[in-house]
């Protein structure tokens, strides 16, 4: 058999033993249940590090499921994304609280915005749930679920403005300079500001929301199309 | 000079007319004053003034229309009314709706009623802006209303010079109309950046009419003209940036606004088609006498599209090329990435593209396209000289998910020489394997168009005598000589497949359709194990485990291989065609013609999660 022309075909391939020798050094290390699937469940104070080998090893075709404790940082998710990780699972039945919800929001937005399938049980503090509908749904709201679809609301980066595209209520089509956004929630709109963000007329459109005290930026950036949820 | 040019309906109210923009550009740099009139908005916006006086229609009527219509001349017969009177061979039209299955009839009427007053209503518009020269631009379904404005101008300004142009002219079809409608006093033919100069010219005196590149023009006697029909297609470099300024403050300003969600840019790169140069698709009429290939230098290309995008704030760019210039690869594609923003970009392509360039496109915002899929038999696409497999078309279509591409495709069928046994049974048989990847839109008997290689040569199986499409005799007033050199459409016996036969392939593409959205078959490759994830719709969930020299075939089958290439890449393997039969009783991979291909979509995550 030629095994240089094999050998071409697997290039994008890492072996999957420097793989698990990453998932053994952050964590529990659990070998399916699916054929060559691969679940890290870790402290979420290590997953940054874990996401940015794993970044580097690739997944060599395992499917890596990643089990955490709490909120993952947005530059985390990113990496884990381009990992290749099949999916984040945060673990145990989550009462989050208003304190927390920045963070929260945070990471699920960036879940969406890098097509990693977030997985999570829980409630959210009443005030907070209109808010949240656009974002990965926990299992054990069926309604939620049942609503829910990519792309409801998202913005999209153009030269000096954002642009949001609003699917909760009917398409909206909004445009905003940049300029007057970046500077409070960052250039990726992923960083909680505070009260100084939360403009009186974003929060009117739904688009900032204000938990204990800080402002956060609600839509997801959108990266894959087409969008559709209407 | 002062020039009105004109865009009538059924240009789409999304996107500003290419051929407005281009020529604005031409006769500003000319010197003339120029003043973009969008009457498609104009008459969205009549239908929404309809509706709020607690009318009937609205500018969704105008979508259905301009989405629907024009394989039944709907928005041609709805202007008919303006163009010679209302209820204009109502009852035969009605009837030709209904025998189509057309749903929209009653509001076409309702359209048809308020077409004249709505003509009126543009002329008195066109002249407000005082114009030495009016330019009406007409493609698809805007030659009645472009003839009715025309009329409409003449009778009140009998002296005013009127030009129509644009892909309805090309070639026969623009001396047929020149002929038959005097309010036409110039046609010109192909491509309008040189004629348009040179008509200017011959104005100011500096030339003869007859001197004019392919013009149709009137003597002092009211005698018809018509100049040699030359194509001299716009050089690449050459071809004009586009003014779309007027669009966008018209349509910032309409009360039809509230109809028209998101705006797009309307830009061109190139022109033409480089595969059309070597072998012309055969049922392909879109270049008309352009079909050579030109491209914009990609610097300017690049230029012209994030200058546009920064200019009026809109994402979404919508070219009109007919193929991207694949030296675009290495240039504007890596630029556009490097910006940075989130584009939406629509190309269409050729589908035998690289995982690299599928990577490319992705890259850089594009994310619709129309690769020309077409078929998925090797034969038909051989009738048709598509230069494509079938199981390329299968692999392009397994790209195009991983690459998270939307490809927009219909599945034609008809043509001269195809036959259900040889080159449908089979595809129609494998179909429910394909459910995880794109599907087409629908399938779709292939039209006879002018210009296209199935329409000049008979010896491609049309030889009966032509008819212009059903609908053309029921819109206009003129003998079937005529309308043969006018139409563009045509009307021809039934060839291949009959349809019972097209009836059992619309079934399994509906199938399709209704099952893509929920289907996934996900591949992934560890050390020397293949793990196939099944997940599609119609097939039990299962994982498929390939390990040593049966992962290595299906890993090769990434590519499109015939039996010999497949075993040119393994070596000698006995066992191999008992492999591939077990495969493509589990659906994992697609067979035509002898070449076959994996199907599974590289990746770890559920495609349809």
């Amino acid at each position: 058999m030629p095994q240089r022309r094999l050998q071409a075909l697997r290039a994008p391939f890492t072996e999957s033993s420097a793989v698990r020798a990453v998932a053994r050094t952050f964590g529990k290390f659990v070998a399916g249940p699916r054929m060559h699937e691969l679940t890290v469940q870790c402290d979420v104070s290590v997953v940054g590090e874990l996401a940015w080998l794993l970044r580097d090893t690739g997944v060599a075709g395992l499917r890596v499921v990643v089990r955490t404790n709490g909120s993952v940082p947005v530059r985390a998710v990113r990496d884990l994304a381009l990992a290749g990780v099949a999916r984040l699972q945060i673990d145990g039945h989550r009462e989050l609280a208003e304190a927390e919800l920045p963070e929260w929001f945070e990471m699920s937005k960036a879940t969406v915005a890098f097509g990693l399938p977030l997985r999570w049980n829980g409630t959210m503090p009443p005030p907070a749930r209109p808010h949240a509908r656009h974002l990965p749904p926990p299992g054990n709201d069926e309604m939620w679920c049942r609503d829910w679809k990519f792309g409801m609301l998202g913005w999209r980066r153009g030269p000096g403005f954002v642009e949001v595209l609003d699917c909760r209520d009917g398409l909206q089509q909004l445009t905003i300079v940049s300029d007057t956004l970046t500077p409070l929630f960052g250039r990726e709109l992923n960083r909680p500001s505070g009260l100084e963000g939360a403009d009186a007329a974003l929060r009117e459109a739904g688009l900032v929301a204000v938990f204990a005290g800080r402002a956060v930026w609600l839509p997801y950036r959108l990266r894959a199309w087409p969008v559709n949820p209407l | 000079m002062r020039v009105s040019l004109v865009s009538m309906p059924w240009q789409a109210l999304h996107w500003p007319s290419l051929a407005l923009s281009v020529l604005d550009t031409v006769l500003t740099d000319l010197g003339c004053e120029v003043t973009q009139i969008y009457g498609n908005l104009q008459f969205a916006e009549y239908l929404a003034g309809n509706h709020q006086t607690g009318g009937e229609l609205s500018p969704d009527d105008y979508h259905i229309v301009c989405d629907t219509g024009f394989a039944y001349g709907v928005g041609e017969w709805v202007f008919s009314s303006a163009l010679y009177e209302p209820g204009w061979r109502l009852t035969r039209f009605r009837e030709h709706l209904e025998h189509k299955g057309y749903a929209h009839a009653d509001a076409a009427e309702r359209m048809h009623r308020l077409a004249p007053r709505f003509v009126e209503l543009t002329a008195d518009r066109v002249l407000a802006t005082r114009p030495d020269l009016v330019g009406i631009s007409s493609a698809f379904e805007q030659n009645v209303p472009s003839l009715a404005l025309a009329a409409a101008l003449k009778r009140r300004r009998p002296d005013l010079p009127i030009v129509m142009g644009g892909a309805n002219c090309d070639g026969p079809m623009g001396a047929a109309l020149h002929r038959n409608f005097p309010q036409l006093d110039y046609v010109v033919r192909g491509e309008g950046e040189r004629p348009v100069r040179e008509l200017l010219e011959a104005f100011a005196g500096q030339r003869a009419m007859a001197d004019v590149t392919g013009l149709c023009w009137r003597d002092a006697d009211g005698r018809a003209h018509e100049n040699p029909y030359v194509a001299r297609p716009t050089p690449g470099h050459l071809l004009p940036v586009a003014k779309v300024d007027p669009f966008f403050e018209a349509v910032h300003a309409s009360p039809a606004r509230p109809w028209i969600n998101g705006l797009a840019l309307r830009l061109e790169t190139s022109r033409g088609c480089w595969w059309g140069e070597k072998r012309q698709c055969t049922f392909c009429g879109l270049n008309g006498g352009g079909i050579g290939f030109r491209s914009k230098p990609a610097k300017r290309a690049f230029d012209e599209i994030s200058s546009a995008v920064a200019k009026f704030g809109v994402l979404d760019v919508m070219l009109s090329d007919n193929i991207l210039d694949p030296s675009y690869f290495d240039t504007l594609l890596p630029w556009l990435a490097a910006l940075d923003w989130d584009l939406n970009i629509f190309y269409e392509v050729k589908s035998n593209l690289k995982p690299e360039q599928m990577a490319s496109l992705a890259a850089a915002g594009v994310t619709t396209v129309q690769p020309g899929i077409e078929s998925l038999s090797s034969r038909v696409l051989a009738l048709m000289n598509k230069g494509a497999t079938g199981a390329a078309q299968v692999r392009a279509l397994r790209l195009f998910r991983e690459h998270g591409i939307h490809p927009m495709w219909n599945y034609l069928y008809g043509f001269p020489g195809e036959r259900w046994l040889t080159d449908y049974a089979h595809v129609a048989e494998q179909i429910p394997a394909l459910v995880h990847l794109p599907p087409p839109n629908g399938i779709t008997r292939v039209t006879l168009d002018r210009f296209s290689p199935l329409f000049d040569d008979p010896t491609l199986g049309v030889d009966e005598p032509l008819l212009p499409a059903a609908w053309y005799p029921l819109v206009y007033d003129l003998d079937g000589e005529e309308l043969l050199e006018l139409a563009y459409t045509f009307e021809y016996p039934p060839k291949g497949i009959d349809d019972n036969d097209a009836a059992k392939l619309a079934i399994v593409v509906e199938q399709w359709r209704e099952r893509s959205a929920r289907s996934s078959m996900t591949c992934r490759a560890v050390d020397d194990v293949v793990v196939i994830e099944d997940r599609r719709i119609g097939w039990p969930a299962r994982d498929h485990v390939l390990r040593g020299a049966r992962a290595s075939a299906y890993l090769a089958l990434a590519r499109h291989l015939t039996m010999p290439g497949l075993l040119a890449v393994l070596g000698d393997q006995p066992d191999l065609r008992e492999w591939l039969g077990e495969w493509k009783a589990d659906g994992l991979v697609y067979e035509d013609a002898g070449t076959w291909v994996a199907l599974a979509v590289p990746g770890v995550r559920d495609a349809a999660a």
